[in-house]
C-alpha cells in the first residue's frame, strides 16, 4: 500500500506528463506551416503498481513520436521528379513559344511579303521601285530568320545555364543531406525528429531537381544514389555532380566521378532542362535551318537561270550556304545583289522586260519543296509552330496532371502527418483539463497531509 | 480522413488560383477578341491559321496582279480599238483613191490621209504604260518601232516574247504583246510598208498596188482584232478570277476568325461564370479560414 507521499510524487509526475503533452501540442501548432513537419504525438503509459494492493503509480511518458507514413513519403519522392521535369520543360518551352511570334507576322508573314514582292516585280520587271521592294522584303526575311534563330539559341543557352545552376543546387542539397546524416548519427532517437523533418524536405527538393534513389540507414540517415547507382551521399560523405562542357557543342554534361551520366538521368528539373536543350530546341532549330537552307537553294536555283538588267546570268540571289546547319543564322542576300537592285534576275531571257524568273520566284510560295516534296516553305513553318505549340501544351498538361497527382499524395500524407488545428485545440483542452485535475489531486493530497500534520501537532 | 490545416490552406489556394486563372483566360479573350494568342492555346488551329493567312495573302496578291493586269489590258484594248479603227479608215482611204474618176487631188488627199493614219498607228504601237511598251514584247524599255531620218518606219525592235502575269494559280494572262505579230504576222512585209506602198500607189493611182495594200491592211486588221479578242477574254478572266479570289479571301478570313478569334458570347458568359466562381472561392476561403475551435475557445 502506497502512502500519501507516493500519491504526491505520482501527481507531480502526472503534472509533468500533461505539461509535456501541452508542449507537444504547442510544438505542433507552432509548426503548422513548417514544410516537411510531421505532427508529434506523446505516448503515455500507466506505471505498473508495486503490489496487488496498490492502485498504481500514475503515468509516465514513454516517448514523443512523429507520425509518418513511409509509403506515402516514398510515393511523393517517386512522383516529384516527373513533376519537376514537366515544370522545367514548361517554363523553357513557354519562352520558346513566346519567341515564335504571332501568326502571319513572323517568318510566315515575311515569306509571304517576299514572294509578294517577286510577284510585283513580275508585274513591273523594269521598275526600280519593284526591285527595291524585293531587296527590302528579302532583307526583312533574312533579319527575321536571324532573330528567330537567335531567340531559339538564347533559349538553348538559358536551358544550358539552368542545367549548370541545377547541378549546383543539387550539390548544395547533397551537402546539406550529408550534414544531416552526420547530425543524425550523433544524436539520440528523440533528437532525430526535427532532423527527419528537414531530411524529408531536402529529399523532396532533391528529387524535384533530379530523380535519386534513397536507402534508409539504421541511424535514421539516408544514402543516395543517382542514375544507374552513382553515389551522391553515403553517410556523411558526398560525391558531387559536375556540369562539364562537352564537345562539340559546349553544352554542359552531368558528370559523376569523371563519368558522363547525362543519359542515365531519368527525371527532375535537371532532365527537363536537358531535354529542352538537347531535344526540343535543336529540333526547332533544325527545322528553321531547313526552311532557310531550302529557301536559299530554291531561290538561287531559279535566280541563276535568269538574267539581270545588265545581262548577267548564273547569279545567286542569296549567298550560297554549304549546309543546312546554321542556315537561319547565316542566310543573307548576296552582297552584290543587295548593293545593286539591277542585279536581280527577273528575266528568263536577256530582255529587260521579261518576267519569267520573277514569276517563277513568286510561284515558289506554292511549290512543294520541303518534307519530301509535300510541303511549301510556309507549310513547313506552320509545322514548326505546331510542334512548338504541341510540345508546350503537352508540357503544360503534363505538369498540371503531375501536380494533381503530387497534390493528392500530399493530401494523403497530410491526412496522416499534417497538423490539424481543431485536433490540436482538442488536445490542448485535454492536456489542460488533465493538468487541472492532477493539480486538484495534488492539492487534495496536500490538504490531507495538512490535516494529518495538524492532528500530530496538537 | 483527417482534415489538416495545410491541406485546407492548399485546397483553398488551389481553388482561388484555378478560378483566377480561368477568369484571366476569359478576360484576355474578351479584351483582345483572340482565342488563340499563342501556339499552345491550340496547336492545330495555329498551324491552320498560318496556312490560311498565307493563302489569304496569296489571294490578295493575285487580286493585285489582276488589278494591274486589268489596267494594262484596258490600255491595250483601247490602243487596239484605235488601231482597228485606223486600219478601217485606211482601207476606206484606199477605196477613195481607187477608181478611174478619182482626181489627183483626191488621190493626194487619200495619200496624206494614209500617211496620217500610219503615223497614228505607229503612235499606238509605240505607246508605253508604266514604263513598258505595250506592244514591245519582253524587250521592255526598247521602243518597238521608230522612224529613220527619211521617215521610214524601221523593222520591229521589240521582242517576240510576250509578257504575262499570273492572275491566279496557273492562270497567266498576256499583258505585254508582240507588236510584230500584229504588224507583220505571216506577211512578207509589215503593216508600215503596206501603208507606204498604199501611199505611193494612191499618188500613182496604181489600182493593183492599192488592192494589194488593202489586203495587207485587212490582214493586219484581222490580227489586231484577234489580239483584241484575246485581251477581251483576258479581261473577262480577270473579272471572274477576281470574284473567285475575293470569295476565297472572304472564306479564308472567316476560317481564320473561327480558328483564332474568340466567340464573344461564349467568352463573356465564361468570364461571368469564372468571376462568380472566383468570388465564391474567395468567400469560401475567408469563411473556412476564419473558423476553428480556437475561435470558440478564445471567445
Amino acid at each position: 500500500m502506497s502512502g500519501l507521499y507516493t500519491s504526491l510524487t505520482m501527481a507531480a509526475r502526472a503534472l509533468s506528463a500533461q505539461q509535456l503533452g501541452l508542449e507537444v501540442t504547442g510544438n505542433n501548432i507552432a509548426n503548422v506551416n513548417t514544410a516537411g513537419y510531421a505532427r508529434r504525438t506523446i505516448d503515455f503509459a500507466a506505471v505498473k503498481p508495486e503490489s496487488s494492493l496498490s492502485a498504481g503509480n500514475g503515468v509516465e511518458v514513454q516517448g514523443i513520436r512523429s507520425i509518418r507514413d513511409r509509403l506515402l513519403e516514398r510515393r511523393v519522392l517517386e512522383e516529384v521528379p516527373t513533376e519537376g521535369r514537366a515544370k522545367e520543360l514548361t517554363e523553357i518551352l513557354q519562352v520558346v513559344e513566346a519567341g515564335i511570334g504571332t501568326t502571319g507576322q513572323s517568318i510566315d508573314g515575311r515569306l509571304t511579303e517576299m514572294f509578294g514582292s517577286f510577284s510585283r516585280l513580275a508585274d513591273a520587271p523594269t521598275s526600280a521601285v519593284a526591285r527595291a521592294d524585293v531587296l527590302n522584303t528579302a532583307a526583312e526575311l533574312t533579319q527575321s530568320f536571324h532573330e528567330m534563330a537567335g531567340r531559339l539559341s538564347d533559349a538553348q543557352r538559358q536551358a544550358d545555364s539552368r542545367v549548370r545552376n541545377t547541378v549546383e543546387e543539387i550539390n548544395s542539397l547533397v551537402d546539406q543531406i550529408a550534414n544531416l546524416n552526420h547530425s543524425m548519427g550523433a544524436s539520440g532517437p528523440e533528437g532525430r525528429l526535427p532532423l527527419q523533418d528537414q531530411m524529408s524536405t531536402l529529399l523532396r527538393s532533391l528529387n524535384t531537381l533530379v530523380n535519386v534513389d534513397v536507402v534508409n540507414r539504421s541511424d535514421g540517415g539516408v544514402d543516395i544514389t543517382v542514375g544507374s547507382g552513382r553515389a551522391l551521399v553515403i553517410g556523411d560523405e558526398t560525391y558531387r555532380l559536375e556540369a562539364v562542357s562537352q564537345p562539340p557543342t559546349g553544352w554542359a554534361g552531368v558528370e559523376a566521378g569523371g563519368m558522363n551520366i547525362t543519359s542515365e538521368l531519368r527525371g527532375g528539373r535537371l532532365v527537363g532542362a536537358i531535354e529542352a536543350r538537347d531535344v526540343n530546341i535543336p529540333d526547332y532549330l533544325t527545322r528553321l535551318d531547313t526552311i532557310a537552307y531550302e529557301l536559299v537553294n530554291q531561290v538561287n536555283a531559279i535566280h541563276q537561270g535568269g538574267f539581270d538588267q545588265l545581262g548577267n546570268t548564273n547569279q545567286n540571289f542569296f549567298t550560297p550556304l554549304a549546309s543546312a546547319a546554321g542556315a537561319a543564322r547565316l542566310i543573307e542576300v548576296d552582297p552584290a545583289v543587295a548593293a545593286d537592285s539591277r542585279l536581280i534576275a527577273a528575266a528568263g531571257v536577256n530582255e529587260a522586260g521579261d518576267n519569267t524568273v520573277a514569276k517563277t520566284l513568286a510561284n515558289l510560295r506554292d511549290s512543294l519543296v520541303l518534307e519530301g516534296n509535300s510541303a511549301t516553305l510556309i507549310d513547313s513553318w506552320s509545322h514548326l509552330a505546331f510542334r512548338v505549340g504541341r510540345d508546350t501544351r503537352a508540357a503544360i498538361d503534363g505538369s498540371k496532371a503531375q501536380s494533381d497527382i503530387v497534390e493528392q499524395i500530399d493530401a494523403l500524407r497530410d491526412a496522416v502527418s499534417g497538423v490539424s488545428l481543431d485536433e490540436e485545440a482538442v488536445q490542448m483542452i485535454k492536456f489542460q483539463r488533465a493538468y487541472e485535475a492532477n493539480a486538484r489531486f495534488f492539492s487534495t493530497v496536500d490538504q490531507t497531509l495538512s490535516i494529518l500534520f495538524s492532528i500530530v501537532g496538537r | 480522413m483527417r482534415l489538416t490545416f495545410a491541406a485546407s490552406m492548399r485546397d483553398t489556394y488551389d481553388g482561388i488560383a484555378t478560378a483566377a486563372e480561368r477568369m484571366i483566360k476569359f478576360q484576355r479573350q474578351v479584351s483582345t477578341g483572340i482565342r488563340v494568342a499563342q501556339p499552345s492555346d491550340d496547336p492545330s488551329a495555329t498551324a491552320t491559321t498560318i496556312s490560311e493567312k498565307a493563302a489569304h495573302a496569296s489571294y490578295e496578291q493575285y487580286v493585285q496582279a489582276g488589278d494591274s493586269a486589268e489596267s494594262r489590258l484596258s490600255v491595250a484594248d483601247t490602243l487596239l480599238s484605235d488601231i482597228i479603227d485606223k486600219l478601217s479608215a485606211a482601207r476606206t482611204s484606199i477605196l477613195s483613191a481607187q477608181g478611174s474618176e478619182t482626181t489627183d487631188a483626191q488621190r493626194e488627199n487619200a495619200a496624206q490621209e494614209l500617211a496620217s493614219l500610219r503615223d497614228a498607228v505607229l503612235e499606238d504601237l509605240t505607246t508605253s504604260f508604266r514604263g513598258t511598251y505595250v506592244f514591245g514584247g519582253s524587250a521592255g524599255t526598247v521602243r518597238p518601232y521608230s522612224k529613220d531620218n527619211a521617215g521610214v518606219v524601221q523593222p520591229y525592235a521589240g521582242s517576240t516574247r510576250e509578257v504575262s502575269v499570273d492572275i491566279d494559280r496557273n492562270r497567266p494572262v498576256t499583258v505585254v504583246f508582240n507588236g510584230e505579230a500584229i504588224v507583220t504576222g505571216n506577211d512578207a512585209t509589215d503593216l508600215f510598208t503596206a501603208f507606204d506602198n498604199a501611199i505611193v500607189a494612191a499618188r500613182a493611182g496604181d489600182a493593183d498596188a492599192l488592192h494589194t495594200a488593202s489586203g495587207a491592211l485587212q490582214r493586219a486588221f484581222d490580227r489586231a482584232s484577234q489580239v483584241q479578242s484575246t485581251v477581251g477574254t483576258s479581261l473577262n478572266a480577270i473579272a471572274d478570277h477576281t470574284t473567285r479570289l475575293q470569295d476565297a479571301g472572304r472564306a479564308s478570313t472567316a476560317r481564320v476568325a473561327s480558328l483564332e478569334e474568340a466567340n464573344m458570347a461564349e467568352a463573356i458568359s465564361g468570364l461571368q461564370q469564372a468571376e462568380t466562381a472566383y468570388n465564391a472561392a474567395l468567400g469560401a476561403a475567408s469563411h473556412t479560414t476564419r473558423r476553428s475551435l480556437f475561435d470558440y475557445l478564445l471567445g
